[in-house]
């Protein structure tokens, strides 16, 4: 039992239309990027998502163990998503949860259609993710951590995947749900998107909603997936660092 | 050399596929399982330079160390960088990796596959060395990149 | 990953040559300890949190405060337990899957470099005593391996636990009541635990991850602020001999005091 039970508000959106956070209904919480973070990845990132904090490794393409998963023509993704004990209010136990093998699975899936799979066959591609801090939107928040480490290490994709979770409160539909309105509203539905042609490759749904409010909700997540995948570009082009006292010209060598 | 078997050897060479280096290739004569003995000639835990011959969808890659400079490699160390970078390191026709192989004095092999093996003279020079690779790594993109390279490797020999 | 318990023979003679000659790979002397940063509270809904880095090896530490029953051997004292995991990410030969060996070694290292060690006065987190105290737990997460995670898994605990806060609790009419006030954990020691390694005549402490894949003889001693051994633990497949451990400690009770300074100044 958590030690102290966090208060309900009785209002998740007030009369002009401002959030528990202070947010408009189209407003993305906080977010920032950063890749190759960890020493021994061929590819990582670590990404902060509202309160979320998301580390993301990825090794490979590498050897595919154990053998009998190797496809002849595929690489092989796999994805294990774990949430760190001390992530959430009360004590989750160190054991996986169903809602991680679950999330796994989703997360691979979501991140497939990017990869050019057909690049590695008889290879395995590792992701592992590692949530630090949950607050609400994690499985969005991990995939957006996920595919900048897949870059990172220089795996061949069409396109990043950018994901959001949108969703209903007190009638509204808003963008990027926190915690509380994650666990206390109306609708909530992860989606991930490849930004560039517009294809989803991550859609769940749980909740309660006609059909406007559905396709409304859809370009809702994709206007902020727009403004995702911007931060996600920047994070990777930040890799590249400029050297102070740098020549414009080339060398006599011309590099 | 990370396995065997009675005609061959199977070898790590940083890629997810382990390559195979078979006996024929190292003895010009036919190999006879019966009278040798592989591991005398390479064992587990050995390095090497090596080639590659053969790699397709259908076949893990098949190495060979016929060819000058090939073959197991003594002494020295071993560092890992990142493949995309390996293009850098060399240079064009091999201006960096001569700039750094006259100025310390040292060989420098480097493998397309990241790992490059270095012999100097003394614990200090293997430091410069790594440290000058790794600014090459981070810095790859950038240009004039070779001066500065000379320039630090110059001062760092002058130091104790 | 099986080729990772080859060897590579010029790996290992680079390292013990360079031994000979006084020397490490990465420079260092054989008392140093690598470049240690460390960050606290940055886990905003644990109670208790600390990252460090020792050289690239990376470690989250978080504490969980929760109520619950004692021990049934010790009733009137509260509970720390120690969890580690070596996530994936952090070596590409980790591999996913339950607890194994290596990380139950780490947790429980450091388990007992805090349990002996008095940190905390566990009388002190006694509630309602024999049925309900104070349980910490304290889960370590290696996100990133370059050797000794047993050094830097009990800098994260420790920083983690000086980190911690408790709440305040009222007992009304037999019930447990949480107020939302909380207050630091008393901490009562500092212990530093020491990880070294044997090469010949020589001992070097905090192995990166390429000296721990060639010496197989190593040990890591815990000692408190008075510079008392508190725990120890051989590592490592290979024997080491009485003048060896002895040496070990003299080094440790030597950088200790030193290193316990140099970690309660950073944060």
């Amino acid at each position: 039992m958590a030690l102290i039970k966090y208060k309900v508000p009785e209002k998740l959106i007030d009369e002009n239309g401002i959030r528990i956070d202070g947010r408009k209904y189209n407003e993305l919480r906080p977010l920032s990027c950063k890749v190759g973070i960890l020493p021994n990845c061929d590819g990582s990132a670590y990404i902060e998502m509202g309160g979320n904090k998301i580390v993301a490794g990825v090794y490979g393409p590498r050897k595919v163990q154990p053998r009998h998963l190797a496809h002849p023509n595929l690489c092989v993704l796999r994805a294990l998503y774990r949430m760190a004990t001390f992530s959430v209010d009360e004590r989750k136990s160190p054991a996986p949860s169903r809602r991680e093998v679950e999330l796994s699975g989703v997360i691979r899936k979501a991140l497939e259609p990017a990869v050019f799979l057909e690049y590695y066959p008889k290879t395995l591609i590792d992701i592992t993710i590692q949530v630090l801090a949950a607050d609400g939107g994690t499985r969005c928040a991990s995939i957006n951590a996920a595919s900048l480490a897949l870059a990172d290490a220089g795996v061949a994709h069409r396109d990043l995947i950018s994901a959001v979770a949108v969703g209903k409160v007190d009638g509204h539909l808003v963008l990027d749900l926190n915690d509380i309105e994650d666990k206390e509203g109306q609708a909530d539905m992860p989606l991930a998107f490849m930004p560039q042609s517009n294809k989803i490759t991550l859609l769940q749904f749980d909740g309660n909603m006609n059909k406007p409010e559905f396709i409304d909700s859809l370009k809702l997540g994709l206007d902020g997936i727009k403004r995702i995948y911007q931060i996600q570009q920047e994070a990777l082009r930040a890799k590249f660092i400029d050297i102070p006292g740098e020549d414009t010209e080339e060398d006599e060598l011309g590099e | 050399m990370v396995n065997t078997t009675i005609v061959s050897w199977k070898i790590e060479i940083n890629s997810a596929y382990t390559a195979t280096l078979h006996a024929t290739s190292i003895l010009d004569r036919s190999f006879n399982p019966i009278k040798d003995d592989i591991r005398k000639y390479f064992d587990i835990g050995d390095e090497i330079a090596a080639e590659v011959t053969a790699f397709n969808r259908t076949r893990d890659p098949v190495l060979s160390v016929k060819g000058r400079g090939l073959g197991k490699l003594r002494g020295g160390e071993i560092i890992d960088i990142i493949p995309a970078k390996v293009p850098r390191l060399i240079g064009r026709k091999g201006s960096m990796i001569n700039l750094i192989k006259t100025e310390t004095n040292s060989r420098l092999i480097i493998g397309q596959n990241g790992r490059v093996w270095i012999s100097a003279k003394e614990p200090k020079i293997y430091r410069i060395i790594e440290r000058i690779i790794r600014k090459i790594e981070r810095e790859a993109h950038t240009s004039g990149l070779t001066d500065r390279i000379k320039n630090q490797i110059q001062e760092e020999l002058k130091k104790p | 990953m099986d080729s990772y318990k080859i060897i590579s023979d010029i790996e290992k003679s680079y390292i013990i040559s360079l031994a000979k000659n006084g020397e490490r790979i990465d420079g260092r002397g054989f008392k140093d300890y690598r470049e240690i940063i460390i960050e606290t509270g940055f886990v905003p809904k644990a109670e208790g949190s600390a990252k460090v880095l020792l050289g690239k090896t990376q470690i989250i530490a978080g504490v969980k405060v929760a109520i619950g029953p004692p021990y049934p051997d010790t009733p009137n004292a509260g509970v720390i337990t120690v969890n580690a995991e070596l996530s994936p990410m952090a070596a590409p030969h980790f591999e996913a899957g339950p607890p194994g060996e290596d990380s139950v070694e780490v947790a429980r290292v450091v388990d007992r470099g805090i349990r002996h060690s008095d940190i905390v006065d566990k009388g002190k987190l006694v509630i309602i005593p024999g049925e309900q105290v104070f349980i910490l737990f304290i889960d370590l997460y290696v996100l990133g391996y370059d050797g000794n995670m047993y050094d830097a898994g009990e800098i994260a605990a420790v920083k983690a636990l000086c980190n911690t806060k408790i709440p305040k609790v009222e007992i009304v009419n037999g019930q447990i009541q949480v107020l939302d006030e909380w207050s630091p954990l008393e901490i009562l020691d500092y212990p530093i635990s020491i990880t070294s390694a044997f090469v010949g005549d020589a001992v070097l402490v905090d192995p990166n991850a390429n000296e721990e894949r060639v010496l197989e003889s190593r040990v890591t001693l815990t000692l408190n602020s008075k510079n008392e051994l508190v725990s120890a633990q051989k590592g490592g497949s290979e024997a080491f001999s009485m003048d060896d451990i002895t040496k070990a400690l003299e080094i440790s009770q030597e950088i200790a005091p030193i290193l316990r300074k140099r970690i309660q100044s950073i944060t």
